[in-house]
């Protein structure tokens, strides 16, 4: 997540939150984080970053709403959350926008469809979309089709651009879009190019990618196209609260002129070598790139050059040197570093600790001197080379340096590995490894359901990972050449799940959960298959036997979990027995007797006739613990997890 | 020992098949007279190849199954099961199509975890997968599994490169699983039991057998009950071959000696106990005791890259006159050798030759199938092999003629004695013209591989043909005990004037009869009296026969000849600069990095090369057109392939690299070609120059 900007007076304080960054919570990539300028925050402690807004909108504290069956929202008084809780005007923002990068979080009760406009014209639905089967132009995700009349009959179905997956959530549940949105283009006063959803992301899953959109959309407050407008949320179509608005607004882009080169060669490289020494080649140069002719191992370059500005306010620089590793042997100035001053004054001191590192620097609009230099001290990595970056007030991180872009390896692409389970007629198993939260976990089993509901479990733990719906299994990083990295990733919005082992027992009721049980407290039997091919798993925790069967529900929507255990005469403990249901920063008891876990993340769901579970508080997390019962032996607990 | 229901079985196939057996036809002729072109009489017999007598077949799979095979079994009934890289198991029905149908195929079990291996068992098939060995089990007799379970676990740390392959039934009802290293650039240890051979008991009780293999794809059991298993080449393994396993053996790798320690190991051996000093294994196997040597070398490149099955012949015949012996397959090269065991002093050691190559993919299972065929399943994802598809089953069977071959080598204390599956030709098998013997050994160190060292040219005192005509007794100046032998019988010819259809092979020298365990060499036998052997080789005395002799003075004139193709110092006259450095790097699963350069006709370039892979490579740079012939050259520079860094002496070599090891680079320097032109840039290491191959472009 982004950090929140706490300087909200300067609403136009950007900072590039990468699309990439924010696509999946779970990248294929994990290293190092891109230190990104934080994004701005739309105020919601107030209606004064808005135009006049009707009643209908108000800034609450708590919202909340019954999944099942009511088409209103509830809110408590407060700040952080802007609400629409009846049909009335939209909202719009008092500033403008252009190309635009952001992320909400959003909550709608059931059957609500409103719309999100970019620059009040380019519609995105936000609908409630808490129905099993395929996405349509209605469901959350989807760019709007343009309006009717300014289109011939020749683009009739054409237009509007479903999701590639319903990856909506249940009513009540706060849901998560990053957009990255790119303005339409002018010159002349005509149209060169047309307004793009660059990237939409939807719960963690991109559902769309360099979709364009031919003019704007039908009910957007204006019919003409210009180069920015205000963002726009509909009122008349449904209840919707929002929160947690960051973005970034570009406007510009930084450019450099009168660049020189200065190329030094030695034995001992080193930070000062270029102010003490004599260059072995210089000259004028187009572009700071990889093909200015130096030597492999040992070398120093410097760069001198004029910048350009577009805005004033904070600029952060970064300088990536190729031959600087990760680990102590390949890192430190030894091997490299380098500096990037402007004006004069050092804004990145790289003294080969990391590969990349940023400096920020206050520069007034316009014309600024830049240089940079950088050495190499010895052989590491077979690389040379560098990457500078800038991003600024309305600057989107930029690269400064030519990247070769014409230079492709020239490798066949490759083909991605997806398997699908709704096509199948009986459940799709899968043991891979699979990453959850920051461990690889090595011994997991996904099962693709052909009624669309899926879930990832750790046979190691008898726990469950992952919940999701829709696409099935990403086998890629397993199945492509060697699989080097060996794991499975759901093709859907996935639930992520606590982890730890489900059945264990505690010394005391205040005794913590633990993380994990080694192979003496928990003994994996394998697993059965029904008639139908689905799992049930089959494991020992000191002594007790667990069969602990996950199946979706008909419904498409809902997956349910029982945990029958049996106890053997002669098993010693059979009190302080439990089952975790579930553990997160906060579980909330609802009226009805389930829960909803985390920052309203799912619904747990209870038998009605059932045991009442324990909630506690512990760790500074929120617990729901159901203690064990067993009679004559045997004892079950079963719950839904409705998401 | 024809076996007439096979004969007619085939006859049928063919016949149903006709147009197939049309092209296969025009093949062989062509092949035939191409052969009898460079034969020295322009008439008589042509000359067979392996597909006379051991026909290959490809079973069909059906479209959207992907039978990448881990592991193959024959079931009781003669149906066969596949266990797959993705985690399938199939049953396939009809797997010989012998009444002219097609194959069935039966999904028997899914979401295995690269499953490498597939054994049956009292009504159950074991896997291994990663983490464990599971059973799988049908109760309710719908033919699919129902039950899917451990009967032991191990651990892993999550890297790519921990295979675990098996099980193998042992003699004593036990499973018997293999368990590769890591790879994080190099061969690594991380959780217990890695680079270990595990003995599990049905109920899931495991000890552990053996330490310090690097990637043990599976092992088989002889006839005597004999554990035996494949190593590839790689770190601390100078060259491939198969090593006989007793409990308590250390196979060299030594970073699965991290749980020597732990309770139940039977190896005591330490890291710190073995020496890194390059010398050959054997004799630093004479101070670490129970550090095993291979009964039998397969020289890198020539008799394969990557070792992976054995099958023993237990088909009585059934399949050819080489009951007994082992088939041993190989990944890479897309080929099974055979081998032959005999048991010297208490130690096993034998001859290794070329036996069936031209398989489609990389060969990783063999199994018998109800009717003496061998099915081979193979897989080369991940690890290009010379059979280009992606993963193949095919079916071998002997056509009931038999081949002339060398059926085995045996040691004598002077030398060796042939035996050959039929009378050969007195005048050519008593000529030592027609023969040639030289012997080497590898380098024991933690470097990926080995140069061939210590080569030697044996004079051949003296060549005695059996009164029947079937053995030939060689006498040689000396034996090195150590040693890898190579046997080439190039001039032999059969009774029936064909020569031999393979004329060489490897024989390692553990022990030799009649010789002190220690050391001794060239004992005098046999009219021939011992010479002493100097070493290194260069003084190593030469027979006018031997080829090898004139190779191995090759390297120095090329090194001197070639100063300009492997220039890795910038030349002075360059005055420091070179106009243009290209960076290419050698990557996993054998690609470079870049497809193409663009270079300035006549400018001073440099290239940057980097093998960042798990395997040897180097770069070549050759004539326009010339990228195939190169190649070609590189496959046969036999044992002197290592040092001349798989580089043929050729004028359309223009510049080359070194042979470098993973995680190593080099960079070379040279002039770009003044004719501008499409110069293929090329990998010439065997087998890889299809998938590693690229364009300088000369402008």
């Amino acid at each position: 997540m982004c950090p929140i900007s706490r300087g909200a007076a300067s609403r136009l304080l950007l900072i590039p939150f990468t699309v990439a960054a924010v696509s999946t919570a779970r990248a294929q990539n994990p290293g190092a984080p891109i230190a990104d300028l934080p994004p701005a925050t739309l105020a919601l402690t107030d209606l004064t970053d808005l135009r006049a807004v009707a009643g209908n909108w108000k800034i609450v504290g708590h919202v909340a709403t019954d999944h099942e069956s009511s088409p209103a929202l509830v809110t408590l008084p407060g700040t952080g959350i802007l609400v629409n809780t009846a049909s009335g005007a939209p909202m719009s923002t008092k500033w403008e926008h252009g190309d635009l990068d952001l992320s909400f979080d959003v909550m709608l009760p059931k059957g609500s469809t409103p719309m999100l406009l970019l620059m009040g014209r380019y519609g995105l639905q936000l609908s409630d979309s808490w129905v099993p089967g395929a996405p349509a132009v209605a469901t959350i995700g989807a760019v709007a089709p343009p309006w009717e009349s300014a289109r011939g009959p020749s683009h009739a179905g054409f237009e509007g651009t479903p999701p590639r997956q319903n990856a909506g959530r249940a009513p009540g549940l706060w849901q998560h879009v990053d957009i990255a949105f790119r303005a339409p283009l002018f010159a002349a006063g005509k149209k060169i190019a047309n307004a793009r959803f660059a990237k939409v992301s939807v719960n963690g899953v991109v559902v769309q990618e360099n979709v364009q959109v031919t003019g704007p959309t039908r009910g957007a407050a204006s019919g003409d196209e210009r180069s920015s407008g205000p963002l726009v949320v509909e009122g008349a179509h449904g209840p919707i609260a929002l929160r947690n608005i960051r973005y970034k607004s570009y406007r510009g882009a930084v450019t450099l002129a009168d660049l020189h080169y200065r190329v030094y060669e030695g034995d001992a490289m080193d930070a000062s070598y270029a102010a003490s020494h004599a260059p072995v080649r210089q000259g004028a140069v187009a572009a700071i790139s990889p093909d200015l002719p130096v030597p492999q191992d040992k070398f120093a370059v410097a760069y001198d050059g004029t910048m350009m500005a577009p805005t004033a306010g904070t600029y952060r620089f970064g300088l990536s040197l190729g031959w600087i590793g990760n680990d102590a042997s390949t890192r430190g100035a030894s091997i490299g570093g380098g500096t990037l001053s402007v004006d004069g004054t050092p804004v990145v001191a790289h003294t080969g600790g990391e590969r990349r590192r940023t400096g920020d620097v206050e520069l007034s609009a316009g014309s600024h001197a830049i240089a940079v230099s950088y050495y190499k001290n010895r052989p590491q990595f077979n690389r040379r080379d560098v990457a500078i970056t800038v991003e600024g007030p309305g600057v989107e991180r930029q690269s400064l340096t030519d990247d070769g872009g014409a230079r492709g390896d020239g490798n066949a692409p490759i083909n991605p590995i997806m398997i699908d389970a709704q096509s199948q007629t009986e459940p799709v198993l899968v043991r891979s490894f699979v990453r959850h939260r920051d461990t690889k976990r090595v011994l997991a089993m996904s099962v693709g359901d052909p009624r669309g509901v899926h879930f990832t479990y750790d046979l190691g733990q008898g726990s469950l990972l992952y919940v999701w719906r829709g696409p099935y299994l990403e086998m890629t990083q397993m199945w492509h050449e060697r699989g080097e990295d060996q794991t499975s990733e759901p093709l859907g919005s996935s639930v992520t799940l606590t982890g730890s082992p489900s059945v264990s027992h505690l010394t005391s009721a205040a005794a913590p959960w633990p993380d994990s049980l080694d192979d003496r407290e928990f003994h994996r039997d394998g697993y059965q298959l029904d008639k139908t091919g689905h799992p049930t798993f089959l494991y020992r925790v000191q002594g007790v036997s667990v069969e602990d069967a996950v199946r979706a529900d008909l419904d498409g929507l809902t997956l349910h979990r029982e945990i029958r255990m049996h106890a053997p005469p002669g098993v010693p403990q059979t009190d302080g027995l439990y089952v975790q249901l579930a553990q997160a920063g906060q579980i909330e008891r609802q009226r009805d007797g389930s829960y909803v876990v985390g920052d309203r993340a799912y619904y747990l769901k209870l038998p009605a006739n059932g045991s009442r579970p324990v909630l506690r508080h512990t760790n500074g997390m929120d617990e729901l613990l159901m203690p064990v019962q067993f009679s004559r032996g045997e004892a079950s607990v079963s719950y839904s997890i409705v998401w | 020992m024809i076996s007439s229901t096979i004969w007619r079985a085939s006859l049928r196939v063919t016949v149903s098949t006709h147009r197939m057996l049309r092209a296969t036809m025009a093949l062989l002729l062509i092949a035939g007279s191409a052969l009898a072109a460079q034969r020295p009489s322009g008439d008589g017999p042509r000359v067979p190849t392996e597909n006379d007598y051991y026909r290959m077949t490809t079973l069909p799979v059906p479209e959207g199954v992907v039978l990448e095979v881990g592991g193959l079994e024959t079931l009781p009934d003669g149906r066969l099961g596949v266990a797959t890289r993705r985690g399938d198991v199939w049953i396939i029905e009809n797997p010989s199509s012998l009444n002219g149908g097609r194959p069935h195929y039966t999904r028997f079990a899914q979401g295995l975890h690269e499953a490498l291996g597939l054994m049956y068992r009292d009504g159950a098939l074991y896997t291994a997968q990663r983490s464990e060995l599971t059973r799988l089990r049908d109760v309710d007799g719908d033919g699919k599994a129902d039950r899917y379970e451990t009967v032991y676990s191990w651990p892993l740390s999550g890297n790519y490169h921990e295979y675990s392959f098996g099980p193998v039934l042992s003699p004593t009802g036990d499973m018997i699983v293999t368990l590769n290293l890591a790879w994080v650039g190099y061969g690594e240890s991380f959780v217990k039991w890695r680079g270990w051979m595990l003995k599990i008991s049905p109920n899931g009780d495991m000890t552990p057998i053996a330490a310090g293999c690097r990637s043990p794809s599976s092992c088989g059991y002889n006839p005597d009950g004999d554990l035996f298993y494949p190593e590839k080449p790689g770190v601390w393994v100078g060259s491939g071959g198969i090593t006989h396993v007793e409990t308590g053996d250390f196979m060299g790798n030594p970073m699965g000696l991290k749980w020597s320690g732990e309770p139940g190991s039977p190896v005591k051996l330490t890291k710190a106990d073995i020496p890194d000093t390059g010398e050959p294994k054997f004799e630093v196997a004479k101070r670490v005791p129970h550090l095993k040597t291979p009964a039998v070398w397969f020289p890198h490149t020539i008799l394969g890259i990557s070792t992976s099955a054995i099958l023993v012949d237990s088909t009585r015949g059934g399949f050819g006159p080489f009951a007994g012996q082992l088939f041993v397959g190989d990944q890479g090269q897309s080929k099974i050798m055979r081998v032959y065991l005999e048991k010297v002093n208490g130690v096993y050691q034998g001859v290794v030759f070329p036996f069936r190559e031209g398989f489609m993919s990389g060969v990783f299972r063999e199994v018998w199938g109800k009717d003496n065929s061998m099915f081979v399943g193979q897989t080369s994802r991940g690890w290009a092999a010379t059979g280009k598809a992606p993963y193949g089953l095919q079916r071998l069977a002997w056509t009931g003629k038999i081949p002339f071959e060398a059926h085995r080598v045996e040691v004598r204390p002077d030398g060796f004695e042939i035996t050959f599956t039929g009378p050969v030709d007195r005048a050519t098998a008593s000529d030592a013209a027609s023969y040639g013997v030289n012997s080497f050994i590898y380098m024991y160190h933690h470097i990926y591989g080995s140069p061939v060292i210590n080569q030697v040219t044996h004079g051949i005192r003296s060549v005695v043909v059996s009164a029947d005509g079937l053995h030939a007794r060689l006498v040689l100046d000396s034996l090195r005990q150590g040693y890898i032998f190579e046997i080439k019988m190039a001039g032999v010819r059969s009774a029936d004037a064909l020569p031999l259809l393979h004329d060489f092979g490897y024989y390692t020298v553990n022990e030799i009869p009649g010789a002190a365990r220690a050391g001794a060499v060239g004992t005098g036998a046999a009219g021939a009296s011992a010479l002493p052997v100097p070493s290194p080789p260069t003084a190593a005395p030469r027979t006018p026969a031997a080829s090898s002799a004139a190779m191995s003075s090759a390297p120095r004139t090329a090194a001197r000849g070639a100063a300009a193709k492997r220039q890795t110092t910038m030349p002075a006259s360059w005055n420091g600069a070179a106009d243009q450095t290209l960076t290419l790097q050698g990557l996993e699963g054998l690609k470079f990095s870049a497809a193409s350069f663009d270079v300035k006709a006549g400018s001073r370039v440099r290239l940057d090369f980097a093998n960042v892979s798990d395997m040897l490579h180097n770069v070549v740079i050759v004539k326009p057109g010339a990228s195939v012939r190169v190649a070609d050259a590189a496959l046969t520079l036999g044992l002197d392939g290592t040092r001349l860094s798989f580089v043929p002496r050729s004028d359309e070599v223009l510049f080359n690299t070194a042979l470098i090891e993973p995680q190593k680079s080099e960079s070379i320097y040279f002039e770009a070609p003044r004719l501008p032109g499409d110069y293929a840039f090329l990998c010439t290491f065997p087998g890889h120059a299809a998938t590693m191959q690229g364009i300088v472009r000369v402008r």
